[in-house]
């Protein structure tokens, strides 16, 4: 019996094995390569020079680093709610098989599955103030175009609102949750003659806060990140440094201007900020955890 | 208080029909019993009644008014599942006060009632409890509790004690008859255990294959089944059923013959016969009984149960059972003689199953 629970852990270990040694490649070594890089000066073509807290010293008297933490911050305020929003409001949409279900939930989630660049560049022309179909639209029925797109906030905007349609993975997840409300509760909150504002207050939203705050979490660590490939390609950090994100500044750091240890540094800075940002969020799902395990 | 009456409910689900033709009157402060094996309709049926489920045709009228076409929140029936359906997040005072609160009650009488309704259950000092801190029996409780702060004109529970161990099933089976004798609230309440439906119910309604076989008080059902379903269905064990021919005075069995009632068609029939009304030769408890014709049998197996043992005898090939007392232990493979009480012989159709009468 032990000699086949051996085999069958071998085995496990045998196919896991492809998938661990990419995770040590290509996310354990550089994260602990980081955090040795961020007390080193390195350009990547001369050896790293030991530069202790220099880099970090550094940091706090960066006005652009300060900058781009409060852009990503702002972002991170504007697109997670927005993104939860449409990710539960979806959901509850498509949670009941009707007509046109299948393919409201398809269209929710390919999005999601479109790569990164490709996504951007298509959004580039969607928005686009000249030619863009938006703008065309909007100026063939007499309303002005979107030359606004053009200021700081317009660009923020634009960031946030090509985020808005990558929402497949909360969509799917906040679409289980709400799955597994048992029927019987919807139907004796009819019997009950509950309207549906007070089912929703008293029924789904609460049954579906655990999931939902664990995705807001999520959302937080991965609002941080997912706003690099948009500000690279459709905003550039511009204008006015407006969309220069934390992922794009570091991006700059390390391989426009070769400052490897600084960029490094200022991944580590933002590692701990996402690391408050989820542990406030985890002691936030524990509290609502114990108010609402079934 | 309300009378509750179905004429010829028809439903089904895409090609398979669920209910074909179900009609029902339940009377003021009645407490009606659905009972069938499972996939019969019955909790279809009480769906329907309580406005979960559409109807393909017929009426359902509650107190005089035609319900058919109203949702299920206009009405006024509450429910009690098989699940419960307790809200896990809300603790028993906020489960109980639910329907209050959506239909926006005035919360001092809702509260005074809430609290009484509690104490006659039991579940005062539970009530700021979560549901998952409760037990069972507690849970079916505050679900019970909940259908009775609504005050409504009908009852309707679906399996409510399916989930309960045997010994407080039949403590809640009392205890829901004596709740509502007390309120006298028109209620149906549905079963698959046949005990249950005999025990509870003012009548009875045996449903299988989406009809209705037999409406009637538990004696009725149990005494003068309508037909082959029912005699079989209630009654543990059930009805033994043999299939006879007729010859002269005779009715024939493939294990022995029967003086034809004076009822008995001409064209052989059913022969429906109860296990206690199956009598034994040297069991005490036939010596009574009044003599019929006689049969050989083979015991194949004895089944004890305390109070009384069952017989399964073999005879031509069918397998009856017959009711004994405990200490009569005749031994396996042997040979008996036993007969049919002709007093209490039921017999049916042979081609429909109906009931024969005299």
């Amino acid at each position: 019996m032990s000699a086949r629970i051996g085999s069958y852990e071998r085995r496990v270990g045998w196919l896991a094995s492809p998938m661990l040694l990419a995770t040590l490649v290509l996310v354990a070594a550089p994260f602990v390569l980081t955090f040795v890089l961020a007390f080193t000066h390195y350009d990547a073509l001369t050896s790293p020079r030991p530069a202790g807290i220099q880099n970090f010293r550094r940091l706090v008297s960066d006005p652009l680093f300060r900058l781009s933490l409060s852009n990503s911050l702002i972002f991170v305020a504007m697109a997670v709610p927005l993104r939860l929003l449409a990710a539960t409001g979806t959901a509850l949409l498509y949670a009941r098989r009707r007509r046109g279900v299948v393919a409201g939930r398809g269209i929710t989630y390919l999005p999601s599955v479109v790569p990164d660049i490709a996504f951007a560049l298509l959004w580039l022309w969607v928005l686009n103030p000249v030619f863009g179909p938006i703008a065309q639209l909007l100026r063939a029925v007499g309303l002005p175009g979107t030359e606004w797109l053009l200021g700081p906030w317009g660009a923020r905007v634009s960031v946030v609102i090509l985020t808005l349609f990558q929402i497949g993975e909360g969509f799917i997840v906040a679409l289980a949750a709400r799955n597994d409300i048992p029927g019987e509760l919807y139907e004796l909150a009819e019997l009950e003659r509950a309207g549906p504002w007070f089912t929703f207050r008293r029924v789904t939203l609460p049954m579906m806060a655990p999931v939902l705050v664990l995705l807001a979490a999520r959302d937080v660590a991965f609002s941080f990140q997912v706003n690099f490939v948009p500000a690279l390609v459709l905003t550039g950090g511009d204008p006015f440094y407006a969309t220069l994100f934390l992922p794009l500044y570091t991006y700059q750091n390390a391989f426009s201007f070769l400052r490897f240890g600084y960029a490094s540094a200022m991944t580590v800075a933002m590692w701990l900020v996402t690391a408050a940002m989820i542990g406030v969020a985890l002691l936030a799902v524990r509290r609502w955890r114990e108010a609402f395990a079934g | 208080m309300a009378e509750l009456t179905l004429h010829d409910v028809v439903k089904s689900y895409g090609e398979v029909p669920a209910l074909r033709g179900i009609t029902l009157e339940v009377g003021d402060g009645e407490l009606l019993v659905l009972v069938g094996p499972s996939g019969s309709g019955k909790s279809t049926a009480l769906r329907t009644i309580a406005g979960l489920e559409r109807v393909d045709g017929g009426t359902i009228s509650i107190d005089g008014r035609d319900v058919t076409r109203l949702a299920a929140s206009a009405r006024d029936v509450a429910m009690v599942f098989q699940s419960y359906a307790l809200f896990p997040h809300l603790n028993v005072r906020e489960n109980l006060t639910f329907g209050p609160r959506a239909r926006r009650e005035e919360p001092g009488p809702t509260g005074e009632r809430v609290v009484t309704v509690a104490e006659a259950l039991g579940l005062g000092a539970l009530l700021e409890r979560k549901p998952r801190q409760l037990s069972g029996g507690e849970r079916q409780r505050v679900a019970l509790a909940r259908a009775m702060v609504r005050q409504p004109a009908v009852f309707l529970m679906d399996e409510p004690l399916s989930n309960l161990d045997a010994q407080l099933r039949v403590a809640t089976r009392a205890e829901i008859v004596r709740l509502q004798e007390r309120l006298g609230t028109t209620t149906v309440y549905v079963t698959h255990d046949q005990v249950e439906a005999l025990s509870m119910g003012h009548r009875v309604a045996v449903i299988a294959d989406g009809v209705v076989h037999q409406v009637g008080t538990p004696d009725e059902v149990y005494r003068r089944p309508a037909n082959t379903f029912v005699a079989s269905f209630i009654g543990s064990p059930p009805t033994n059923l043999v299939s006879s021919g007729r010859d002269g005075a005779m009715l024939v069995w493939a294990g022995g013959w029967l003086t034809a009632p004076p009822h008995a068609p001409q064209d052989g029939c059913m022969i429906g016969v109860r296990p206690e009304h199956l009598h034994v030769v040297g069991s005490r408890w036939t010596a009574t009984a009044r003599p019929g014709d006689l049969f050989r049998a083979r015991v194949d197996l004895i089944e004890s149960a305390g109070d009384q043992s069952i017989l399964m005898l073999e005879a031509g090939g069918a397998l009856l059972a017959a009711r004994v007392e405990p200490t009569f232990r005749p031994a396996r493979d042997s040979i008996v003689e036993a007969w049919f009480d002709p007093d209490h012989v039921h017999l049916f159709d042979a081609v429909t199953g109906i009931r024969i009468d005299p």
